[in-house]
């Protein structure tokens, strides 16, 4: 039997078990505190988690849901997968190019100054209504978040693999595809979790403003008739929808590109 | 291009750090098969010299000739890639030869099996020991064929019975393939392992080459330098 190292337990960590009973607890006192809170207000202003399911269920018996749901989820992955491979790819230059990080420096920093209202404002005079103009400004806002942990990355990498790698003459391509992006690859994973989340926020922000079907559409219509549970069901929906992705997605990905470190 | 005599030229070379003289005119050549040991104190510019020769940095002054080829380094430590397996790590410097993936599996199998590592071809950076994965390094800078083997301290951080059996491998392995050496080292007793020639590098940045005399009797001589 080969000898192989342990890995060493830090201080602090606590097993899966225990991780997943203290997650459990998070939920049953978020729920709880919900439901205290909604038998102190009326039902227009917060809605009850037994109505808000109940809303949920008698929601997705219609086809209208699941268009409104397949429409923001398409534009929530797109403009997602847009922004972060845009994201990466410039971040991967940038860390490499001394000049071109500099150039892109100032368009970074505006794009994560600028408030994302105004941008899906500038947006919509641009691309009128719809599908366009909400990945568009998905991608764009997304995209600096990805770039700056690319970068960051970069930095990181180990000069001494470098060195290496320059010893075996390994072509630029190479040491690009064999050190650099799976050095980086950890950093842009945990950007593009985050990413995810944001993603789920601007579609449906940039949906309230301009579109004319979408969850965040569905929203401003539960808003306008006053149906706060639909509206609180829809908010479930975007959760599950960030948990499909970062789960069932993001996550495995991950674990198939970082088994090296188990 | 005409072919070098030695493997590896050093003429007047100077290099400087910061304003501080390193390397003091070094002159010296490696011929072909020559295992030539480099020894010095820490901090004496023995790494530099490694650096110089296989092109990582270049002088200050003079100029450095080496032979067309690859060069094989063992590191002081094992720099293996760690999302690559030890098979891929051995592996990816032949394919950056030009060798076909193919090729460069199966002689990086062999090379590690020579190394007696053959049951963890499979096994990440991190699933080896410290002596198992400088093994590794060591498959990685031989398989390349090299012209000229560079070993800077490979096995000053693994522990002594480690250390034994690393450099009985290595001495096996030198002496199958008669590879050019050069080898730098602070310790004496490690110097006479592997070197058959010594040059010493002195405080001052200058190398004076030890005298023929009994192998022996060299590391008492060393260390008394």
């Amino acid at each position: 039997m080969p000898n192989t190292h342990t890995q060493s337990t830090k201080a602090g960590d606590i097993s899966q078990k225990s991780a997943l009973f203290w997650t459990a607890s998070g939920i049953v006192f978020m729920l709880t505190a919900w439901q205290i809170m909604s038998l102190f207000m009326p039902g227009f202003v917060l809605a009850s988690p037994v109505d808000t399911v109940s809303a949920l269920i008698a929601m997705a018996g219609t086809a209208d849901f699941w268009r409104q749901l397949i429409s923001s989820f398409r534009r929530i992955v797109l403009g997602v997968a847009i922004g972060g491979f845009a994201g990466f790819a410039l971040g991967l230059a940038a860390g490499l190019n001394d000049v071109l990080k500099n150039i892109l420096e100032p368009l970074r920093w505006t794009l994560m100054s600028v408030p994302a209202v105004v941008v899906v404002v500038i947006a919509m005079l641009w691309f009128g209504m719809g599908s366009a103009m909400v990945v568009f400004i998905t991608s764009l806002l997304l995209a600096p978040l990805v770039y700056v942990n690319t970068v960051r990355g970069l930095a990181m990498v180990d000069s001494s693999l470098i060195e290496m790698a320059e010893v075996y003459r390994f072509s630029k391509v190479k040491t690009i595809r064999h050190i650099y992006i799976p050095a980086v690859v950890s950093h842009v994973i945990s950007a593009m979790v985050v990413a995810t989340g944001m993603g789920v926020r601007i579609v449906i922000l940039a949906e309230v403003m301009g579109a004319s079907e979408g969850i965040g559409h569905s929203l401003s219509l539960a808003r306008s008739t006053i149906e706060t549970a639909e509206l609180f069901a829809w908010v479930l929906v975007c959760i599950f929808i960030v948990g499909v992705i970062e789960y069932l997605l993001i996550k495995p990905i991950e674990r198939r590109i970082m088994r090296w470190k188990s | 291009m005409e072919k070098l005599k030695s493997v590896l030229s050093f003429d007047s070379v100077t290099h400087t750090f910061g304003g501080l003289t390193v390397l003091d005119g070094l002159s010296f050549d490696v011929a072909e098969k020559d295992a030539v040991g480099i020894f010095g104190r820490s901090g004496s510019g023995k790494s530099t010299i490694l650096k110089l020769a296989a092109g990582l940095m270049k002088p200050s002054s003079g100029s450095i000739g080496r032979r067309e080829g690859c060069v094989g380094y063992v590191f002081q430590e094992p720099r293996l890639l760690p999302w690559k397996t030890a098979l891929e790590n051995v592996a990816l410097p032949l394919e950056a030869a030009g060798v076909s993936s193919e090729v460069a599996h199966k002689r990086a199998t062999e090379w590690l099996e020579k190394m007696e590592l053959g049951d963890f071809a499979s096994f990440y950076p991190a699933q080896l020991s410290g002596g198992m994965a400088q093994r590794v390094s060591l498959a990685r800078a031989f398989a390349v064929e090299p012209s000229l083997l560079i070993l800077d301290e490979p096995f000053a951080a693994l522990d002594i019975q480690i250390k034994d059996s690393m450099f009985a491998l290595l001495a096996r392995q030198l002496q199958t393939l008669k590879t050019t050496v050069i080898y730098v080292s602070h310790i004496p007793e490690d110097m006479v392992r592997v070197a058959t020639r010594i040059l010493i590098l002195g405080q001052d940045g200058r190398l004076t080459e030890m005298p023929d005399m009994d192998m022996e009797n060299l590391a008492a001589e060393l260390r008394q330098q």
